[in-house]
Parts: C-alpha cells; sequence; structure tokens
C-alpha cells in the first residue's frame, strides 16, 4: 500500500508503517513518543506497565519490532528515538486510542525511570530533557515556568548546558499538544478550511485530513465522510480526496473501521446489497403478513420490483441463491431474518410469488401489466415482469427439487406455471410495443432532423432498412410501408404501451386476450432503455421454452437495429445531441468503441444534478387527460459509469468515472429514506430500489 | 461468589510469568477461613504476597498488579475476633466500605512529591534550576523487567546440563562397597571411600552484540545472569562478538558457488577452514578482547558452547559471507567441542530467507524461548541434533 500522491512525509511514513508492522508496534510505538528518547530497558518497562493486558496485549517481539523499524532513529549508545515528523502524530494517537490519562502515567514511568532506575546520571542533558518532558505532560504551567528561570540561568553563564541544548528541548516539549486543546480540533480546522477555503488551501485541507485519519485512534468514518462529499469534483481537490480516499479505504482493516453511516464509500457493494436485503425485508414482512410494495400505492411494476429486490441477487450472485435452503450461505440468511430462516424464507418467496402472479391477472386470466393508475398495459411492466418470471421459474425449479411434500411440490409447479404464462405475455407486449415510425423529410421533426444531421441523413439511414422486413412478428415492419422512399425518414425503439395498430401475436404459449393498442408511434428513449435492459437480461435459455425463445430472438434482432439508429441519430459532431436523454442514448448505443465520448455524455449527466425523467401515457379513451410517469434515474447512471469503467484502461478516464461514481453512489446511498414507518434504508420508489439492487449485484 | 477483582488478578498475575495455580488459589482461601487477611486492603495484598511469591521481584509485581486491578478498600479499625469461615473466602467488593479516590485506583496518579531520600535531586543540575519531581511511588507503576522467561524457567532448564562425574580425593563413604568388602572378607576394615560427584558440565556462551542484537541486549544478559546464578556448571565462560567471530578468508569462495541465487553454500561447504583466529571481547561493550588461543584452549570434549545470534533473522539480512564465516567458526567448535547448539531471539517465522535459515541447515537452531532453551540443553547434552547438512 502507498500514500496518495503528494501526501505529507509523516503520512507516507504511517501508510509504509501500517503495510509492513503489526498493529501492536505502533500501539507502542505512540507510548515510545512520550520521552525524548528511549533504552530497550526504558521501552520495556513502557511495554509491560501498559501493553500487557488485553484488549491491547503486546508481545515480546514488538520490542525489536518497534527499535529496527523504520518509527524510529537510533541515536547511538542503546539510544533511540521516534520519527520527529512522526511524534507529534503518535501523541495525539495515544491519547485517541489509550484515553486522555494514558500520556501522563508513561510521563509518570518515565520520571520513576529516570529517578530511580538511575538512567541517564551520566547524560546531564537526556536526564534534564526527559525530566523536564514528564513535568511538561504532567503539569504544563510548571514547565514553562522551569524553562523561563532555565533560561536565565543559561543566559547568566551559570548553568553548563548550552542554549542549542534549550532550543531542542523546547522543540521536543512543544509536541506535546497541550491539555486544552481537544483531540478533534485538528480535524475541525481541516474540515472549515475544505469547506470554506479556496484552491490550494482547500487541497492542503485534504491532504491535512489525510494525514489525520492515519492517526492511530482517529475516527477514520468522520474523515472518509467528509472527503466522501468533494470526491466528485472535478478540481485538483477533488482529485487529491479521492486519492486520499483510495489510501484511507485501502487500509480500513488496518485503520479499525466499522460500519458507520459516514463510511459507506468505503463499504463494499456486497454489505450495501446485504444492507438493502434487510431493509426490504425488514419492510416487506411484518407480524406474519407480507406487505406489497409498502410505501408506495402497489402496481404490478412496483410489487415486481420489490420481489426481484430479492429474487435478482438470489439469481445472479451463487453465495445468496435462496433456492436450497440448507445450501443458504448465513451472511443471506442474517440479512434476511426477518422472513424466517432459510427453510421459512424459500416457502414465503414461492407464496408470495403465486399471490402476485394471480393478483394481476383479469378475470379471464390474461395477465395484466398496468401501471399505479390507468387500466392499460405498460412497456415498463412487461419488461420488469419478463425479469420477474425468468428469475421465478429459476427460484422455483431449484426449490422444487429440494421438496419432499406433494403439497409443495404442487404450490410449486403452479407457481412455474403461472410465471411461464406471465413471461409469455410480457413478451407478447414487448413485441407488440416496439414502434417504427416514419415522417417524410418535409413534415416538422424531418426538417429538424435534416438541419441537426445534415441531408445525408436520410442516405445513412436507408442503409439498415431491408433489416426491417425481418420483424415477422410483434409490430414494427415496415415492408408495406414507404420506408425506402427517398423522401422518408424514421426513428424507431419501445413506446410506453402497446402501439397503435399493433398486430396480436400468433403463438402456441398461452397469453390471454391481445389488447387492441393505444400508445403513440413515437418511440419513449425511457421507455426503450428499459426495454433494452430486459433482453439483455434475458440470458437465461434454459428457463425459456420454444415459443418465448422465438420471441425473445425477435425482440433480440429490435434491439440490434434499435442500438444501431441511435448510434447515428443519437450523436452529433462526436458528442451526445442534447436533443435526447444523455443517459438513455449512452444506455441505448452502448458504445463501447467509444468510451470517451460516454464519460464526456454522463459527465455533464452527472453535473446536471436533475435525476428525475419521466414520459406521458395516454388515456384508454382519446378524451383520457394524459398520465406522468416519473423515475429517478440515479441508480441507471451509476450502473451505465460501472459499465463504461469496465471498458477502459486508460488511467486517466479511470481516474475521471472514479470520481463521479463515487459522486453519484454518494448521491444515490443519500436517497434513502430514513423515517422510522419501516421502511429506512429503501428508496423513496421501489423502481429506485430495485435499481439500486441491480447496481450492486452487478458491482460483484 | 468470588470478586471481579480476584479473577483480574489471578490472570493478570498468570500473564506476568506467575504460575498461580488451584493450590495457591486454595492456600488464600484457607488463610481467609482462618480469618488473615480481612483487615484491611494493605492486610489482603500482602497474604497473597506470602502465599504467591517466591522472590523479592515476585512480590513487586504481584504489589503492582494488586493496586491496579481496582480492589476495593476498606480498613476494619480492630482486628475482631476470627469471623466466621465464610464458604465464598472473599468478601464481595459491595459488602465492604469503599473510600473514594483511594490511591492506587486504576488510571489516577499520585502526584504528591515521594518524602525522603528515595528522591534523589537530579545529579549536578549543571548550574540549572533544580526540576521538581512529580510523581511518588505508584504502586501500580513496576520497575522490573519481565521477559518472557523468568529466571527460575532459565535456571530450570540450564540445570539439566548436567554430567556428573567422581573427581578430585576420595572423601565420601560408599556405604555398599564397604559392607560388599566386609562381608566377603570378614575382616574389619577401613571404609572404602570415593571421589564425590560433581558437575563438570562447562558452558560456552557466544553473545552476539550491537546492532539488530541491541534490542535483545537486557534479555541475553537477563538469561546469561541467571544461568550463572543458577546453572551450577563447573564453569561458564562468555565471549561476545559482533556479527561474527572473524573473518574466514573464504570471500574467494563466494565466487566459486555456482548458483549467485541459491542461498546455500553447500558446494564449498567442505573447503572452508575452521576458522584460526577470530575477534572474541570478553565484556559486553566489546572493548576488553578475549584472546582467540584462550578461547580455543577453553574448548574440550566436554564443553558445551552455545551461540546467541539472531544472524540476520531480525533485519531479515541474508549473506553469504556471513554464512561461510560463521560456518568456519561453527567448524572451529564442533572440531574441538562436544556439543553446540544455536540460540536465535528471533522468533522462528523470521529465520526463512535469511542467514539464519542457512546457518540452521548446518548447527541445531532454536529460538531463545523456554521451550528452545530445553530443546538447546537437550542438544548440549548429548542428544543427537538432527540437522539437514552437519558440519
Amino acid at each position: 500500500m502507498r500514500a496518495w500522491r503528494g501526501s505529507p512525509p509523516a503520512a507516507r511514513r504511517l501508510v509504509a508503517a501500517y503495510g509492513s508492522l503489526p498493529r501492536e508496534v505502533i500501539d507502542l510505538a505512540c507510548h515510545a513518543a512520550v520521552p525524548v528518547a528511549v533504552d530497550v530497558g526504558l521501552l520495556h518497562l513502557i511495554r509491560v506497565n501498559f501493553l500487557l493486558d488485553p484488549p491491547a496485549a503486546v508481545p515480546f517481539e514488538a520490542e525489536a519490532d518497534l527499535l529496527l523499524s523504520p518509527l524510529v532513529r537510533e541515536l547511538g549508545d542503546g539510544l533511540y528515538d521516534i520519527d520527529p515528523t512522526l511524534r507529534p502524530l503518535l501523541l495525539t494517537g495515544l491519547s485517541r486510542r489509550f484515553g486522555p490519562a494514558r500520556p501522563q502515567q508513561v510521563a509518570a514511568l518515565l520520571e520513576q525511570y529516570t529517578v530511580r532506575a538511575s538512567a541517564w546520571q551520566d547524560r546531564p542533558e537526556l536526564l534534564h530533557a526527559q525530566r523536564l518532558t514528564a513535568v511538561a505532560v504532567i503539569d504544563p504551567p510548571q514547565a514553562a515556568r522551569w524553562l523561563a528561570r532555565a533560561e536565565a540561568s543559561i543566559a547568566a553563564g551559570t548553568a553548563l548546558l548550552a542554549r542549542e541544548w534549550l532550543v531542542a528541548v523546547r522543540r521536543s516539549v512543544g509536541d506535546h499538544a497541550p491539555a486544552d486543546r481537544a483531540a478533534d480540533d485538528d480535524v475541525h480546522d481541516a474540515l472549515d478550511a475544505l469547506r470554506s477555503g479556496a484552491g490550494d488551501a482547500r487541497t492542503a485541507a485534504v491532504h491535512r485530513l489525510g494525514e489525520l485519519a492515519l492517526i492511530p485512534g482517529a475516527d477514520v468514518e468522520a474523515i472518509a465522510g467528509a472527503l466522501a462529499e468533494h470526491v466528485g469534483e472535478d478540481s485538483p481537490t477533488g482529485g487529491t480526496a479521492r486519492a486520499v480516499l483510495d489510501t484511507i479505504t485501502g487500509l480500513g482493516a488496518v485503520l479499525g473501521v466499522t460500519d458507520g453511516p459516514s463510511s459507506e464509500l468505503g463499504r463494499t457493494a456486497r454489505q450495501h446489497l446485504l444492507g438493502t436485503w434487510r431493509a426490504v425485508a425488514e419492510a416487506s414482512f411484518r407480524d406474519g403478513t407480507w406487505r406489497w410494495s409498502p410505501g408506495e400505492e402497489r402496481s404490478s411494476i412496483s410489487d415486481a420490483q420489490q420481489l426481484l429486490c430479492l429474487l435478482l441477487p438470489a439469481e445472479e450472485i451463487p453465495d445468496l441463491a435462496l433456492g436450497r435452503p440448507s445450501a443458504t450461505s448465513s451472511e443471506a440468511e442474517d440479512a434476511l431474518v426477518a422472513l424466517g430462516d432459510s427453510v421459512e424464507t424459500a416457502k414465503l418467496l414461492m407464496r408470495v410469488l403465486r399471490d402476485y402472479l394471480l393478483a394481476y391477472r383479469s378475470e379471464d386470466d390474461t395477465p395484466l401489466f398496468t401501471g399505479r393508475q390507468g387500466t392499460l398495459d405498460l412497456s415498463e411492466a412487461f419488461a420488469i415482469s419478463a425479469r420477474l418470471a425468468v428469475a421465478a421459474i429459476g427460484f422455483v425449479r431449484v426449490f422444487y427439487g429440494q421438496l419432499t411434500r406433494p403439497d409443495l411440490k404442487m404450490e410449486c409447479e403452479q407457481v412455474e406455471r403461472l410465471a411461464a404464462d406471465r413471461l409469455s405475455a410480457a413478451l407478447v407486449g414487448l413485441l407488440r410495443s416496439f414502434t417504427v415510425h416514419t415522417f417524410t423529410i418535409d413534415s416538422e421533426p424531418g426538417h429538424r432532423m435534416r438541419q441537426r444531421h445534415g441531408p445525408e441523413i436520410v442516405r445513412v439511414l436507408q442503409r439498415g432498412v431491408e433489416r426491417f422486413d425481418e420483424l415477422t412478428i410483434g409490430s414494427g415492419n415496415t415492408s408495406g410501408d414507404d420506408l425506402r422512399r427517398p423522401d422518408m425518414l424514421y426513428s424507431c425503439g419501445w413506446s410506453w404501451g402497446v402501439v397503435r395498430d399493433a398486430p396480436p401475436i400468433e403463438t402456441n404459449g398461452y397469453v390471454g386476450g391481445q389488447r387492441q393498442g393505444r400508445a403513440t408511434l413515437w418511440p419513449d428513449l425511457w421507455c426503450t432503455m428499459l426495454a433494452m435492459t430486459t433482453i439483455e437480461a434475458l440470458t437465461s435459455e434454459r428457463l425459456l421454452d420454444d415459443e418465448q425463445l422465438r420471441m425473445l430472438r425477435s425482440l433480440r434482432l429490435r434491439y440490434e437495429l434499435t442500438a444501431t439508429y441511435w448510434t447515428t441519430v443519437g450523436t452529433r459532431d462526436g458528442a451526445v445531441d442534447p436533443e435526447h436523454d444523455r443517459l438513455a442514448v449512452i444506455a441505448i448505443t452502448k458504445r463501447d468503441g467509444d468510451v470517451g465520448l460516454g464519460i464526456a455524455a454522463l459527465r455533464e449527466v452527472t453535473e446536471q444534478g436533475d435525476r428525475a425523467v419521466s414520459y406521458t401515457v395516454e388515456g384508454e379513451l382519446d378524451e383520457d387527460p394524459p398520465l406522468w410517469v416519473t423515475a429517478d434515474s440515479t441508480p441507471r447512471l451509476l450502473l451505465e459509469l460501472d459499465r463504461l469503467a469496465g471498458l477502459t484502461t486508460d488511467r486517466h478516464q479511470l481516474d475521471l468515472l472514479a470520481g463521479l461514481r463515487a459522486a453519484v453512489l454518494a448521491e444515490l446511498l443519500r436517497g434513502r429514506r430514513a423515517e422510522p414507518d419501516g421502511t429506512a434504508g429503501l428508496w423513496p420508489e421501489w423502481a429506485t430500489t430495485f435499481a439500486a439492487v441491480e447496481v450492486f449485484t452487478r458491482r460483484l | 461468589m468470588i470478586p471481579a477483582f480476584v479473577h483480574d488478578l489471578l490472570s493478570a498475575l498468570r500473564r506476568r510469568g506467575l504460575a498461580i495455580g488451584v493450590d495457591d488459589c486454595d492456600a488464600l482461601r484457607d488463610a481467609l477461613a482462618a480469618g488473615i487477611g480481612w483487615a484491611s486492603q494493605d492486610s489482603l495484598r500482602e497474604l497473597c504476597v506470602a502465599l504467591w511469591a517466591t522472590s523479592r521481584d515476585e512480590a513487586t509485581v504481584i504489589r503492582a498488579v494488586f493496586a491496579g486491578v481496582g480492589a476495593p478498600t476498606w480498613e476494619v479499625p480492630l482486628a475482631p475476633a476470627v469471623p466466621t469461615p465464610v464458604p465464598a473466602a472473599v468478601p464481595a467488593p459491595a459488602a465492604l466500605p469503599r473510600e473514594a479516590g483511594v490511591p492506587g485506583e486504576p488510571g489516577e496518579l499520585r502526584l504528591e512529591p515521594l518524602p525522603g531520600p528515595a528522591a534523589p535531586a537530579p545529579p549536578g543540575g549543571g548550574g540549572l534550576p533544580p526540576l521538581p519531581l512529580l510523581t511518588g511511588r505508584d504502586p501500580t507503576l513496576v520497575l522490573l523487567p519481565q521477559f518472557p522467561v523468568t529466571e527460575r524457567q532459565v535456571a530450570q532448564t540450564w540445570r539439566r546440563l548436567r554430567r556428573a562425574r567422581r573427581e578430585g580425593p576420595a572423601t565420601e563413604l560408599d556405604a555398599d562397597a564397604t559392607l560388599a568388602r566386609y562381608a566377603a572378607t570378614g575382616l574389619a576394615a577401613p571404609p572404602v571411600l570415593v571421589p564425590p560427584r560433581r558437575n563438570t558440565a562447562s558452558l560456552v556462551l557466544l553473545l552476539d552484540r550491537g546492532g539488530s542484537m541491541a534490542p535483545f541486549h537486557d534479555y541475553v544478559d537477563h538469561i546469561v545472569a541467571a544461568i550463572r546464578r543458577a546453572g551450577r556448571l563447573d564453569s561458564l565462560l562468555v565471549g561476545y562478538f559482533h556479527d561474527t567471530a572473524g573473518d574466514a578468508g573464504a570471500a574467494g569462495l563466494l565466487a566459486e558457488l555456482p548458483d549467485p541465487f541459491d542461498a546455500s553454500v553447500d558446494a564449498v561447504l567442505d573447503r572452508v577452514a575452521p576458522l584460526h583466529d577470530g575477534r572474541l571481547y570478553s565484556d559486553a561493550d566489546l572493548t576488553v578482547p578475549l584472546p582467540y588461543a584462550e578461547f580455543l584452549e577453553a574448548m574440550t570434549p566436554r564443553t558445551a558452547v552455545a551461540v546467541v545470534s539472531d544472524a540476520g533473522a531480525v533485519r531479515g539480512a541474508l549473506s553469504p559471507a556471513r554464512i561461510l564465516d560463521t560456518v568456519a567458526l561453527l567448524k572451529t567448535l564442533t572440531r574441538r567441542a562436544a556439543t553446540v547448539a544455536w540460540l536465535n531471539p528471533a522468533q522462528r517465522h523470521r529465520w526463512g530467507g535469511t542467514t539464519a535459515e542457512q546457518v540452521a541447515r548446518h548447527v541445531p537452531m532454536a529460538p531463545l524461548t523456554a521451550a528452545g532453551m530445553h530443546q538447546t540443553v537437550d542438544v548440549l547434552r548429548g542428544h543427537p541434533p538432527v540437522v539437514e547438512r552437519p558440519l
């Protein structure tokens, strides 16, 4: 482990010491910093008097380790002293780790050793310095008075010791912080400078905070928390804060960082995930009853998100799997303790899955994909339902293999059947929500497009047109249209729901009645992104039947066409066209060839700050007022930043992304509820909670 | 119920090397049941000292630990009649009157000056004003070193280095022989006398000094002093050296080692000559030379030699030249002395990759702990050493 670039010398040495010496040696060094110098005998007495009993039991070898370590300088004649750059920090550490009385206790030992053990009798300058140090620690005013008198006698020439001695001893006594200075004053001063200072002064404050965090016993979490607020800054201060935070979190275990709200950035994705699991479990299951979408009006979307918060990590991360209760890790069981033990958790999940699948069905058993208001199916619901259905099938298939009781096996079979039906219906919905919208070059949108991309856009877009003919099922087939006409332009993607005139899909699978489409032919980028995320996530083909696979393949073709289209239309002059939602364009186009463009766009998104996205859902009847659907894009932004970080090895880009990711993660974590209404630790919407779970799961 | 401070006292004493066992606890219980140690905290403390301490140093340690464990303070003004024996033996702290702020409570410093001559003024003062002495004799502070091996353990271990032999003028009656002769001859004759048994073991300690050994000086001195006091040896010669006892002049051999990255010197081992001249000292400060010839003279087939050195292990140093020099010294010793062993103050896990690891292939090496010394004495008594490449 190396200290951050530009770190103060003391910090560099402390980081090196933490990396190479056992913790006990550093505890011993804090004590050895009290005297001016130690010999082997005094160091040994320090250990046997103060560091023999738990919790700070230091072994004999630590004495030699310390004396031969870089923390200590050998002065010859069996004498050693602590590196002068480290001494003030170690003295602060002594009070922090062992209480404010400990320096006085060590000083008492020093005085007794000097006087009673007759140490240093032949070295009056050292003897006086040691005695004076003891007095300075126990009774500072008395030491000050003595120093004044000694100065007078040296000036009068009556003393044998020279003025240089006095200067040295003054400096050495000065290392002991004045008693009226609280241990946290330095931290507060540095924090003030960081918040209210400017330029170099702020960067210096960050360096100072890093140094202070390395002091044994320092409140590392508070300092890390304060630094985390500044890691997103695009300035030398932000860069230094990131580097300091890296060093501190890298030394986390050594510095004794424990869990706490302020050190959250230092936590691993796994800890965040388990923490979110715990919050979901506690909010969802109360007094023996499952609560649907607590904190929010329930809908087929939020209920699915709630279930996926538990099932997605269980599906993706082997040691968090829940379908095999005997093999459930203690970590997972512990996080989900509110649901009961691993067997009860699995049974509960199976039953609430069944409740969900039965709840969102019409009287004629047609699966429903409605939102909170209105009666229309939404493409967001198709997307999330497809993911939930696949996760549910995976879960019950494993759980089925664990069961012997026939009634439970039957319940499993029922859940699998219902989930398969819902999956088919969701895939049908996604196929019918895809849209290719054509318009002439002289129409208003055609005119605008030519203005932004130049007249050649017509030719560019014509190139891939024939691939749309391959869309044999669902909406978006334009073979009957005039797509190839040189005066036509088009747009493609997913609309908010099944589009107008979308043909029903012929399938052997049971999907219920296919309702008439109502949605506009204009694609919505947010809906497009959600649909494409789902298509990407449906990788477990073994859980799909042949009909479902056929539909999935057709969806994947739409995915490719959409990505290609938006790669052309979404960017202009080497940047994302600000006319469109930048985050959605980056997510849709997956421009893995051009990480720089992605970073630039997402950096603007990060800095712009407004995380609310929305789209309109038209009513069932033409006179119905439109509904607004809104969402928080913070976790999606983080997901995309994480993806970009996996695509580059460029040091500068990684630094830039590290700062953005830290800032957005901090923003995400700040957004959680804190109200003691049983939803603490969750985000205000289940969509955000689920997306956050997705972020943490991907990070593992 | 036994008060918490008694548990603390016992475990703290055990951590400080005092082997307080069940018998010792029973002894305390019996003494308390007999009415001893009830008058005050002081009397209980002195009872513990009387029952458990086997030396003055141990008494000091017990008093200091007692002062630090937070025992309640009480004073019974007049010695009462022998109290009824209590099963729990030690009074519960709550039952005892407490005094607030008594000296000796942990965490509190006594700041009143120590009266009398126990507090000498700083010598000379160099013309400076006298410095105040702020701390008195804080009962919790111990100014006695507490090394990992106690003097008693050292003594017990090294007493095993015995070679009893009858030597000198015949002064001891051999009763069996006398009776046997009388039975055989029937004549009243003078008793049969034999020379008395004597421990003829002679020990040579070669101690590395300075450099990375400096942190261990006090510890090694403590062990040597304990051996000297209790070892009952016929002779003990202590020689000091720094790093190596002398230059073997084998630098030329280094160039002939086949693999520069292989630390072992096996390829040239047979060609290293014994050390004919070395630099040894008879004092710890390395100022008074010990003539090498005199040192060699002390080596007899009855001599046991123990080398105490970290052989680079403390600093993690590997030096092929030092290995050769050491091998030369060891060859001298093994040619003349009966047994040689090495004690290393560094823990065994530190030896890897250092000179010590290579030296340990040629001579039995043990860490400088109670167990390590036990093994070493076994080797020195003649137990065949197990080493990879004996010299």
